[in-house]
């Protein structure tokens, strides 16, 4: 027999330890049946390799009123595939409200990281489903009001419980309104009312920190109404879910999952031939290969559309394709139907050596871990080398048929976002800007000639509300050029602003390629005449290029104007600050203390001045001194 | 894939139950196999209605206390569909 002789094979696979085998077989086995059958027996190989793959542990309790008990092996399932191992804790049924409102409910003593709120329509708003042509205007209003209240204050209780984050289905339209036709000749039918209450669970998100909306109308929507319910099963065993559908919820769930876990590619790597465009360049010519608005062409033209969706919500690009670089550049700069150009990518490799090799490179070139990167190729024979060799991955299988390359690539979970900040949505131009600064080292004649052809600007300014988060969220997250690595949140910033004695100054820096944004922060407190640095941290996106040296120039004299006679500073080792080590030192400050923590550092303000290089513009924005 | 309707309930109830598929035979219930329950059960049928693609009616369920009794509807099911 077929199937059991392929898990006698896997299981076989597990006894004798081929994890990275096991790993790739189940993988591919999903990939061609997903089903409550094969999720059991998926669930069972992955527990026994706990401990030998690196997944990530996650706890998600689900609060619901209806039954979704066949959908959590399928969930489980398909998160193991993706590297997340789920622990899952099932609210009872139709008893969401008083778990939510009781604080000693076992719903928060499991201490789940998020939290799903799956209610129907017909059952909290009953009025509504059942009998709307009944209803006066102003009863409809009503349980409007009422519904929109409910779900405000499960939202807050919630929160007031607990810091997971919370997932609220919004509400269903019937397949069929209650008044037929009629239903869409006035603003007042019941598909209105339903999209009311919808709208204000919108505004939720906004008043409610953590709070996302799943919406679950679109989903039922987008896999057909008719086709997504089941009557008799929701009469019999209250599952309002058709079998066939089940696995599209798993999938909605997992597509909020992966970013709230932190499960997500950072970068997209793509394969040109077959993939970009139909044909083979080497082969076909420029001429030849099909990319435009017309069939074949318009296949690869609405996934490079999902690409470009993809660059705008922050994921850089990558090019990793075996080819000759001038047939691929050609095609990249000149063919008119290409909607993607040189510029869009952060590094490229256009080459024959092996994908292994070429996207650590990326991964290196890029400063990401390889665990950040997908491939999207159309060969199977590369996906699986790549999953053989570079399991941290992520390889999306791409369908035989182009025309559904765009949707595959649209349903990728590990390219969700459920936040995305300013500095998130430019980030791929940092990364093209940074490939063209290289370029301008390689054509320099010395490290000086690169500095000042970068024509860089230097904007230092106190810490004013706008610049508030991304201050407090450098202190969070540099690593390397970080002199004591101390935390802070945006509450603890504001407190040491409203004291006279601190100083919180940020750094923005541009050159002629590209503003690179907030990314210089220094925090320094006077004391006795000294002025102590309490923080000085740059992004890594700018170490090297000496804008450390103006940002630190700038607050010697400030500290001296301010009547300091000495500025003096930790440096505190850890394991990644390496970069910052040689910082007080290079800049002629003399060691006056070390002990076990780190070293402090000395600067004598009255005859010493540190010079701002003369390849850097210095523009202060402070103002008025404090 | 042309396994007989038999052997194809039968691998997906030794997936499910996690037990080898040739300890399932037709008169095994939920009496004989120990992780066969009542969610178990709604998933067996769940998985039965997948991959026939057919779907069960609230009296064929009633009806169903083994796995001769699955196999015996799902073909009354697939010949009607011929």
């Amino acid at each position: 027999m077929e199937i059991s002789k392929q898990r006698e094979e896997i299981a076989n696979l597990i006894a004798a330890g081929a994890t990275k085998a096991v790993n790739i077989a189940l993988a591919e086995l999903w990939g061609r049946e997903r089903g409550p059958a094969v999720a059991g027996f998926l669930i069972s190989c992955y527990e026994k390799l706990r401990g030998h793959l690196p997944f990530l542990p996650y706890r998600l309790a689900i609060l619901r009123s209806y039954t979704v008990e066949p959908i959590v092996p399928l969930l489980r399932a398909a998160a193991f595939v993706n590297g997340i191992d789920l622990t899952v804790h099932l609210g009872e049924f139709n008893t969401y409200a008083q778990e939510i409102l009781d604080g000693n409910n076992s719903l928060y003593k499991f201490k789940p990281d998020a939290a799903i709120l799956a209610v129907q329509t017909r059952d909290i708003v009953p009025e509504l489903w059942f009998k709307y042509p009944d209803l006066r205007m102003e009863d409809a209003s009503a349980a409007i009001k009422r519904t929109a209240s409910e779900f405000r204050n499960w939202a807050h209780v919630f929160r007031s419980h607990s810091k997971a984050h919370l997932i609220i289905h919004n509400l269903e339209q019937p397949a069929l309104s209650s008044q037929g036709v009629f239903d869409n000749q006035s603003a007042s039918g019941q598909y209105a009312a339903i999209r009311r209450i919808n709208q204000e669970l919108g505004e939720l998100v906004h008043d409610v920190p953590g709070t996302y909306i799943l919406d679950y109308d679109a989903l039922v929507a987008r896999h057909g109404r008719l086709r997504w319910q089941d009557e008799g099963k929701w009469l019999t065993v209250r599952l309002p879910i058709a079998a066939g559908q089940l696995i599209n919820m798993a999938e909605e769930w997992l597509r909020f999952l992966h970013p709230l876990a932190g499960k997500i590619a950072k970068v997209l790597v793509l394969d040109l031939d077959n993939t970009l465009w139909g044909g083979i360049v080497g082969e076909d010519g420029i001429d030849g290969i099909r990319i435009g608005v017309e069939y074949p062409g318009a296949a690869f033209q609405a996934l490079q559309r999902v690409i470009l969706d993809l660059y705008r919500r922050g994921i850089l690009l990558a090019i990793c394709s075996k080819n000759n670089p001038e047939d691929a550049m050609a095609v990249l700069e000149k063919h008119p139907g290409m909607l993607l150009r040189p510029q869009h990518f952060a590094a490229m490799r256009i080459n024959w050596v092996d994908k292994p090799q070429n996207l650590h490179e990326i991964a290196d070139e890029l400063n990401v871990g390889i665990d950040s990167l997908a491939l999207l190729d159309d060969n199977p024979v590369e996906r699986r080398r790549v999953r053989y060799d570079v399991p941290e991955v992520t390889v999306i299988d791409l369908p035989e048929n182009p025309m559904e390359y765009a949707r595959t690539l649209q349903e990728c979970p590990v390219f969700e976002r459920l936040t995305l900040s300013a500095e998130d949505r430019e980030r791929p131009k940092y990364y093209v800007a940074e490939r063209e600064r290289a370029q301008l080292e390689q054509s320099s004649a010395s490290r000086e000639d690169f500095l000042l052809g970068l024509r860089q600007q230097a904007e230092v300014a106190c810490v004013s509300s706008a610049t508030l988060s991304r201050v407090a969220q450098l202190t969070q997250k540099t690593n390397q050029f970080n002199l004591t690595t101390k935390r802070y949140s945006e509450q603890e910033i504001s407190r040491m602003v409203s004291l006279p004695e601190y100083q919180v100054y940020s750094m923005q820096v541009k050159d002629r390629f590209a503003d690179n944004g907030l990314v210089g922060v220094a925090i320094t407190r006077d004391r006795d005449s000294t002025c102590e640095v309490d923080t000085f941290l740059l992004s890594c996106r700018v170490i090297g290029r000496s804008v450390e040296t103006a940002l630190l120039s700038y607050l010697t004299d400030r500290a001296r104007t301010r009547g300091n006679r000495e500025l003096r500073g930790w440096y505190l080792p850890t394991k990644k600050n390496a970069p910052a080590r040689e910082f007080y030192s290079a800049h002629g400050f003399t060691m006056v203390e070390q002990n076990d923590k780190g070293s402090l550092w000395q600067l004598d303000l009255s005859n010493l001045s540190i010079h701002c290089p003369e390849w850097i513009e210095v523009i202060s924005t402070d103002g008025a001194q404090k | 894939m042309t396994l007989p309707t038999f052997e194809r309930v039968q691998c997906i109830a030794a997936d499910l139950f996690q037990v080898p598929a040739g300890s399932i035979a037709a008169n095994s219930s939920p009496e004989s196999i120990p992780t066969w329950d009542s969610v178990q059960q709604l998933n067996l049928i769940l998985a039965v209605e997948q991959e026939f693609e057919v779907q069960f009616e609230p009296e064929e369920l009633d009806h169903i206390r083994s796995i001769g009794d699955i196999v015996e509807q799902l073909q009354a099911k697939l010949a009607s569909r011929l």
